[in-house]
């Protein structure tokens, strides 16, 4: 290169020169740029990855803590938070204020992301986070639902001398005053270096926002947006035939009557915005059949079509996936002890960082232990010195649907009671993660926000967004030392309507149903989407008094797993076997468990919980294997029903005859369901939630297992056996002809040899990261239990890299504790741990314990004491 | 004493500035090898110290310094070797102390380069870091040798105005003046 430049002339060298100054200008832009503002999903790198403070120092971070003082403006007396091996703290507080701002700086040394990303989901700020697509539909979602609209109308209207206020606002100054530590020291997650967006001052506003999520996750109901295509298909005399009010299984609700018929009480007006006009004509509601007809029209199923779509663009979170749980309570007439015994599993959607925070808290007012969620100060399950309480969902619906009647000329209108009414238009601006923003506008009717974007128009009413102040009625719980005391603070708990399970060391046990239940005027069918003209709207709600209860049952026990938590003669709508409700299943496992038992300890109810017995199979099988008596079987089938004889019915992860059974109940329930689908030309719905479509459609069958049991036991020749065309004529041939299809289907799934069919061998339990990324979630495992055992593993598979994991479910058991009133002492797991870092060694230290079924002492007082030695903030002002 | 053992250069060849310094000659490597070191320590140490205080950007600023500095090979020597010490030493101290494979793991990870790549995450900022160095020493030569250049246009001084001609030279030696143009 050098022989021939010395020869250009000076122009030429000048020019090549010039050359390579441009390109050292382009490198030396490219870099800075993506060192100071990074590009795409790059972050600015200089700040992200230099050694010194960029993400590689959160390997250091995550070591546990050691004695140490640090400081926490605000503090009037002063407060100790100190670390058990396992990461589960022990706050002490000279005064209540000075415990709960310890626990809000806590909660942010170690879940800080986990917290924003959740008030950020709620208050539809996620686009400000990332790129991902999905962020931004998320974020519409929510601003037409209106959690940050509520959130602020319930911090508003809380009282000044609101204890709830004073706990949101000491909470909020203890996350500030981390976070501004965590900036001060570099030390804030690495997400934020990564992700590049601002941690932001956190308000007794998010508190709220982040309870509304759990609420929507728990509450927000789409069933009946997806039954209007069934309805329409099947019509009304066919679709009452297979969706019975109740589950066709035994029921066991735990309040069996009798009921009182009481007014119902008024439900407190949203001010979130909803407009609330006034005059014209309530319109009659129209006969049963109308009202079928309207909710399984060619515009309902269009609207649900419209909103199916949009909830298939959304966090799982964002709906009822899995909101199902176990809690049970037994009095001391059948304990070891002669005391109660309580135990709480609730299920939920299993991450990492867990839902869950582990405390115990020690105040002037306050004595407990049990499980935070971040971001909201409050113990939800566990217990104080006196009594202890876990919680279930109460599966009564609470989202109703309406179609709204507009047309083009009446922009921006619907018509209701008589009249054209204005939509009320909300504006936001959305911002992205580049900067820009976008403004959306949420349309809102008297029934809620208009939640179809394109097409027909309907909107939704969510008890969700009702005024609530759920945070007096948790803080009043956790103070509490009787039943009574508990049934009276529930009184003013309006949503998510919850099952508390109750037990105290006087002897006491019981279950209180609380939350608002819309009602609306008989003939109204709010399973399927409804006239939005005015007839149907909702008029009041069941009276605290008229909800299901029970105290120290005769039985020594009181179970609620999701059943529907009361008879077929309770006289309020309180939902569909099929709507919502589990079908109850768990609920007869726990309830053939404790029936007749005696001597009960801590440690069998620990194993209770860890119960896979499927109830399905207990039911079903004898039958089955009476059935499959007169089939001709080759060798791999004639294994395969010796397996299933010697079997015990448990869904353990090395069954093999968990997986034969589990096969052929696909297979069978196809057989049976899917002629009839098609006869009906039952149209599917984007997102498969119950519809036999396909042979994998598990979950598909569930809602009318109790229906096939039935039939298959006492109808056997019901015509559902012989759909035209077909060979079959009875039950007995359809299970033959299921069964050969199922062991066919696993010899070539599975392999010829049939040991190698572990049940774990294709379902699994992953515990999922909240940033769906494969490096921080834990598993997948192979793993025992389904939707139908108290040991609950369930939910739709997730996507990973754009691919969906089937087999692979990452809900179940977020927490599962029993607490002894013989001792007085609890003890817990959940899997996960107590650190978001994921360089911590209490990200996921807690998982072999979880899957073992070993609980962890909730220690307390001086054994918690004993136990965080050496591991001890002591917090000054 | 044997001079081409010594130099290293062809017999009988002398050229640049050290032409006729005899003595200087045999001291001229070794000086030009102190120098380099020593501004590599300094490098080092600047940029170990920037980053303890976030400021990556001091990396920058040594490549400049480099170039300023130094010339010819000793540049791209100094752009790739202080920069590897400097922060591929400090990943090494923390790796050595702390669970940082787990941290590269998940940043690779979320970055969307791969799942299980976490030798990536040392790798890339090393390079990153390379690159924030040979930016600002490219830049600065470049600059240098388009005012250099200038000049000469501006004095009129060497080719004909015609086309460049391919003229074999004389081979170069080792210890004539290079720029980082040419290497």
């Amino acid at each position: 290169m050098r022989f021939w430049r010395r020869d250009l002339t000076p122009r030429g060298r000048l020019g090549l020169r010039a050359a390579s100054l441009l390109g050292s200008l382009a490198l030396a832009v490219a870099v800075l740029q993506v060192s100071v503002a990074g590009a795409g999903t790059i972050p600015p790198l200089g700040s992200a990855i230099n050694p010194g403070t960029g993400v590689w120092i959160t390997a250091g971070q995550g070591d546990p803590p050691h004695d140490q003082t640090l400081t926490l403006p605000g503090l009037t007396g002063g407060a100790t938070v100190s670390f058990e091996a396992n990461g589960t703290a022990h706050v002490n507080a000279a005064t209540d204020a000075d415990m709960y701002r310890a626990l809000g700086y806590t909660h942010a040394r170690f879940r800080l992301f986990e917290m924003d990303m959740a008030r950020r989901q709620a208050e539809g700020r996620l686009a400000e986070t990332t790129n991902d697509p999905a962020a931004l539909p998320s974020d519409e979602y929510e601003l037409d639902l209106g959690l940050l609209r509520a959130a602020q109308r319930d911090w508003n209207a809380l009282a000044a001398d609101s204890p709830a206020r004073a706990v949101l606002t000491e909470y909020a100054q203890g996350v500030n005053a981390a976070m501004a530590q965590m900036k001060k020291d570099n030390t804030l997650p690495l997400y934020y270096k990564l992700m590049n967006f601002p941690a932001e001052q956190w308000t007794p506003v998010d508190s709220l926002a982040v309870q509304l999520l759990e609420t929507q996750t728990l509450a927000f109901d789409p069933l009946p947006t997806a039954y209007s295509y069934i309805a329409g298909a099947f019509g009304e005399q066919k679709f009452e035939q297979l969706y019975k009010t109740v589950g066709q299984n035994p029921q066991f609700p735990y309040d069996p009557g009798p009921y009182q018929k009481l007014p119902l009480s008024p439900i407190p007006a949203r001010d979130d915005g909803t407009p609330t006009p006034a005059g014209g004509t309530v319109p009659q509601a129209a006969g049963t059949s109308a009202q079928f007809q309207t909710g399984s029209s060619q515009q309902a199923i269009e609207a649900s079509n419209a909103f199916q779509d949009r909830l298939s663009q959304l966090p799982t979170n964002a709906y009822h996936t899995i909101g199902d749980s176990n809690a049970w309570v037994v009095s001391g007439k059948l304990t070891a002890s002669g005391k109660p015994i309580l135990a709480s599993d609730p299920h939920l959607n299993l991450t990492m960082p867990s839902i869950w925070y582990q405390v115990e808290l020690n105040s002037p007012s306050y004595h407990l232990s049990g499980v935070t969620v971040p971001g909201i100060p409050a113990v939800l399950d566990g217990k104080n010195q006196h009594i202890s309480w876990g919680l279930t969902n109460s599966q009564r619906p609470g989202t109703y649907y309406y179609l709204e009647q507009t047309d083009a000329a009446h922009p921006n209108q619907y018509f209701w009671d008589g009249q054209w009414r204005p939509m009320t238009l909300i504006t936001d601006k959305i911002k992205l993660h580049d900067g820009s923003t976008v403004t959306y506008t949420t349309r809102m009717t008297v029934h809620g926000p208009i939640m179809t974007v394109q097409g027909v128009t309907s909107a939704v009413y969510f008890t969700g967004t009702l005024p609530s102040d759920n945070l007096d009625s948790m803080l009043t719980i956790e103070k509490s030392t009787t039943f009574d005391q508990v049934h009276q603070a529930l009184r003013g708990w309006a949503t998510p309507a919850q099952n508390f399970a109750y037990a105290d060391d006087s002897g006491d046990i019981g279950i209180i149903n609380a939350g608002l239940q819309p009602e609306t005027a008989d003939g109204c069918m709010p399973w399927l989407p409804m006239s939005g003209t005015g007839a149907c709207d909702v008029i009041g709600s069941i009276p605290f008094e008229a909800l299901p209860i029970t105290y120290n049952p005769p039985s020594g026990f009181a179970q609620t797993a999701n059943q529907r938590e009361v008879g077929t003669d309770y006289p309020y709508y309180y939902g569909q076997g099929y709507d919502f409700f589990d079908q109850g299943w768990r609920s007869t496992e726990i309830t053939k468990a404790l029936t007749g038992a005696s001597k009960i300890t801590a440690q069998r109810m620990q194993a209770l919980q860890m119960s896979s017995v499927d109830d399905v199979a207990r039911n079903l099988l004898p039958t089955v294997l009476q059935d499959l008596q007169g089939g001709t079987w080759d060798p791999a089938e004639t294994k395969a029903i010796e397996d299933l004889k010697n079997w015990d019915y448990t869904l353990t992860a090395n069954s093999t005859a968990a997986t034969v059974f589990g096969r052929f109940m696909v297979m069978y329930g196809y057989d049976v369901w899917h002629p009839v689908w098609q006869q009906y030309k039952v149209p599917a719905p984007p997102r498969d939630v119950f519809t036999p479509r396909t042979t994998d459609s598990t979950y598909a069958v569930d809602g009318l297992n109790g229906l096939l049991i039935n039939m298959t036991v006492g109808d056997t020749s019901n015509p559902v056996f012989s759909p035209a065309g077909s060979t079959t004529h009875t039950a007995s041939d359809v299970v033959r002809k299921a069964f050969a299809s199922a062991v066919t289907g696993l010899e070539k799934s599975r392999g010829p040899d049939e040991s190698k069919w572990t049940y774990g061998g294709s379902h699994k339990v992953m515990i999922a990261s909240l940033l769906k990324s494969p490096t921080l979630d834990e598993g997948p495992f192979p793993t025992g239990g389904s939707g139908r055992t108290i040991n609950s593993v369930v939910s739709a598979a997730p996507v990973r890299h754009g691919k969906t994991l089937t087999g692979v479910a990452v809900g179940g058991a977020s927490w599962r504790m029993v607490v002894d009133w013989g001792t007085g002492q609890g003890a817990g797991v959940y899997p996960g741990g107590q650190s978001e870092n994921p360089a911590s060694p209490w990200y996921s230290d807690r998982l072999a314990d979880w899957f073992a079924g070993r609980d962890t002492p909730m220690l307390e007082g001086a054994q918690a004491l004993a136990a965080t030695k050496g591991r001890t903030w002591t917090l000054k002002p | 004493m044997d001079t081409q053992a010594l130099t290293r250069r062809l017999p009988g060849k002398r050229a640049g500035r050290l032409a006729g310094m005899a003595d200087a000659e045999a001291s001229v490597p070794g000086r030009i090898l102190a120098r380099g070191a020593a501004l590599g320590v300094g490098g080092v140490v600047l940029d170990w110290g920037g980053n303890q205080l976030g400021w990556w950007w001091v990396t920058v600023l040594t490549g400049i310094g480099a170039a300023l500095l130094l010339r010819g090979r000793a540049v791209a020597w100094f752009v790739v070797a202080v920069p590897l010490v400097s922060w591929g030493g400090d990943l090494f101290r923390r790796w050595t102390e702390m669970d940082t494979t787990r941290v590269s793991r998940v940043t690779i990870g979320l970055a969307g380069i791969g799942d299980d790549a976490a030798w990536l995450g040392y790798v890339l900022t090393v390079l990153y870091a390379i690159a924030l160095c040979a930016a600002g020493a490219w830049a600065t030569a470049a600059v240098r040798q388009v005012v250099g250049a200038t000049q000469e246009v501006r004095r009129g001084t060497g080719g004909t105005g015609a086309d460049p001609v391919l003229v074999p030279a004389d081979a170069p030696t080792e210890h004539e003046e290079e720029t980082v143009g040419d290497v």
